[in-house]
């Protein structure tokens, strides 16, 4: 049960016990965070980094027209029961302040924003209208309601503009477009560049944790590892180090759409150009034409990236690119994602991480169904697909299910190979199957040798 | 109170039922830490005995990373127009380096706070915000620099090490452990 295979961990630290002097060396050194706001006490401590086990964050917010703050704060409880480790709320439309306070006073765990998007709306929708002035109040507004780590997109430089222009796709990222579109407008460095210092002083009085937006991240595989998507994680890099100086705490965003042979350079040009501050990753997609299928795509590379070292993973649902997240959609993107972290702690060789996969295959071994769904990420879900082939209760305790029927079912034999070695008081399973052979080889001679009968 | 905020209130005061229900044959547990408000929260999942023919072999509870807080806990009786337990509240305060502000500082903060069309819709409790005293630093990562453990960091320990030994039912399983053949 304890069995565990030795992980690849390319370079992270995973010790047997996490000491608490462990975690705060993680946290001095920048190598994690622990993003938790002043104002949101009610979040329950949780840490980012690639020496701990990788986190899932899920997205919530309203569009503009529908959904009331009872809808809302219903997303977020559901987000965080299926295991949600942050969350962030993108919404843009009215009543976001409201809206937000409601869900950060009941949300057990950090909640993160886009303040630009609110800045936006504070200007009619218009991005070269905004000022350093609207943005800080902003900022401000939230870090009092106690948002956890704000995505500031400081790294869209005027300069890495133009660098876009010959990509299949652009500029995709929502902030990112904002940000690149006021620079050409004013054509100067964006607000976020030239005042991080001052953000900064914002951010350490009230421990808002910046998670610097990958503003120019690719929109396609065609575009991946571009200079525009490079340049600006050095930029990333650089505003690391400053908001280091005022021990402000810092995480990087990440791609986007990457083809798997192109992950690693990702993952090691992080780690280098910002210092191993925590990576988080939206994906990455590993192939664009799968729209409706992109938690997939995506989880593919998540998984990938999250070996590597990513240290947080954005999750991504089956209606990216086409429309807005149902609750199925939701709970089917948390779960595709928890799925890539854990692949990824097990690749790492997290301690302790195979415990309940072996945990869930000893009761798969052993027919014990309930247990077998209850270990499962996903209890509610793997029991509806048992019961739709085998409904009836006395199935839960059959030694068998549906895909083989009674007597195919090869852990069944296995079993029972095991239960005649036992019998017969032979310690070898390889012994025992071969006395077994030659048992119902005698047998078959006896009756005969012909290979069909009339039964 | 106008009928529409009453009406909002009572709809949202309980989170559906969907939403909330516990996990089958799960419990929600609390690995202790240094200090009494230091309960670090998990799901232990609780599994049958498996039938042997020498008798019944226990199976240990396995215990797993729980990001839903009160929400799924039914133990708590969570009532969002109050929202749930403010836990590091007392960790901030024992720190001393923050000050609760008489109103907010954002300007937009403050408008919103007065908007007549929004009153309806307003969480019914306003927090006192808190911000570092001046030349105050509140990052975790500065207190880390200083050496300073906080009752943080000593929570997220607790959390990633999912500590399994100290459950009893684990201290019966590493009996049948120490005797089994599954090593």
């Amino acid at each position: 049960m304890l069995k565990q295979h030795p992980g690849q961990p390319f370079g992270a630290h995973l010790p047997h016990q996490i000491t608490p002097e462990f975690v705060r060396e993680e946290v001095a050194r920048g190598r994690a965070i622990i993003p938790n706001n002043i104002n949101h006490p009610e979040s329950e401590p949780m840490i980012i980094g690639r020496n701990f086990l990788v986190k899932v964050n899920t997205n919530i917010g309203n569009s503009a027209v529908t959904s009331s703050v009872v809808e809302e704060v219903e997303k977020m409880a559901w987000s965080v029961r299926w295991g949600g480790d942050t969350i962030m709320d993108l919404s843009t439309g009215k009543n976001i302040h409201e809206t937000r306070e409601w869900i950060l006073r009941n949300s057990p765990v950090p909640v993160g924003t886009v303040p630009i998007y609110q800045a936006l709306e504070k200007v009619n929708g218009k991005a070269e209208e905004l000022t350093w002035e609207i943005f800080k109040d902003t900022l401000i507004e939230q870090a009092e309601q106690g948002v956890d780590y704000f995505t500031i997109h400081a790294g869209v430089r005027l300069a890495y503009v133009p660098l876009t222009a010959e990509r299949l796709t652009g500029i995709v990222s929502r902030g990112g477009s904002i940000m690149a579109k006021w620079c050409l407008a004013h054509h100067k460095e964006s607000f976020l560049y030239t005042r991080f210092e001052e953000i900064c002083e914002i951010m350490k009085a009230y421990d808002v944790a910046f998670s610097l937006g990958d503003g120019l991240r690719p929109g396609c595989l065609a575009d991946a590892n571009d200079k525009a998507q490079f340049s600006e994680l050095e930029t990333l890099g650089e505003l690391t180090q400053k908001a280091w100086q005022h021990d402000v705490q810092v995480m990087i965003e990440g791609p986007g759409h990457v083809p798997m042979q192109m992950i690693k350079e990702n993952m090691e040009k992080e780690l280098k150009d910002c210092y191993e501050a925590p990576f988080y990753t939206l994906g990455p997609l590993t192939t664009d034409i799968a729209p409706a299928y992109d938690h997939i795509t995506s989880a593919i590379g998540a998984a990938q990236i999250g070996w590597y070292g990513t240290a947080m993973l954005c999750y991504v649902t089956p209606k990216e690119h086409l429309g807005l997240p149902d609750r199925e959609d939701v709970r089917d993107g948390i779960i595709t994602y928890k799925i890539a972290a854990h692949a990824a702690d097990l690749a790492k060789g997290h301690p302790g991480a195979q415990l309940r996969d072996n945990a869930l295959s000893k009761a798969r071994f052993e027919f014990r169904w309930e247990d077998q769904f209850n270990l499962s990420l996903d209890p509610e879900r793997a029991r509806e697909f048992h019961d739709q082939t085998l409904p009836k209760d006395s199935s839960k305790v059959a030694h068998f299910c549906s895909m083989c029927g009674p007597q195919f079912c090869s852990m069944k034999i296995t079993q029972d190979v095991r239960e005649y070695a036992k019998a017969k008081g032979i310690g070898d399973i390889k012994i025992a199957i071969e006395s077994g052979m030659q048992e119902k080889s005698s047998q078959f001679k006896d009756e005969g040798a012909e290979i069909y009968k009339n039964v | 109170m106008s009928a529409t905020s009453v009406d909002l209130v009572k709809e949202t005061k309980k989170l559906s039922e969907e939403v909330s229900r516990p996990f089958p044959k799960s419990k929600k547990i609390f690995v202790q830490g240094s200090r009494d408000d230091i309960r670090v929260g998990m799901r232990e999942v609780i599994c049958d005995n498996t039938a042997t023919s020498d008798g019944e072999e226990i199976n240990p509870v396995i215990p797993i990373y729980d990001t839903s807080g009160p929400l799924t806990d039914p133990n708590v009786e969570v009532d969002l127009s109050q929202g749930i337990d403010r836990i590091r509240s007392a960790w901030i305060a024992q720190r001393e380096d923050t000050e609760a502000l008489d109103e907010l500082t954002s300007e937009y903060g403050r408008a919103r706070a007065q908007d007549a069309d929004t009153a309806a819709i307003r969480f019914g409790i306003q927090h006192p915000p808190l911000r570092a005293r001046s030349g105050k630093n509140v990052t975790q990562m500065h207190y880390a620099r200083q050496g300073i453990i906080t009752p943080e960091m000593e929570y997220v320990a607790l959390r990633e090490s999912l500590r399994i030994a100290q459950t009893t039912s684990w201290a019966t399983f590493w009996r049948a452990f120490a005797s089994s053949d599954y090593s």
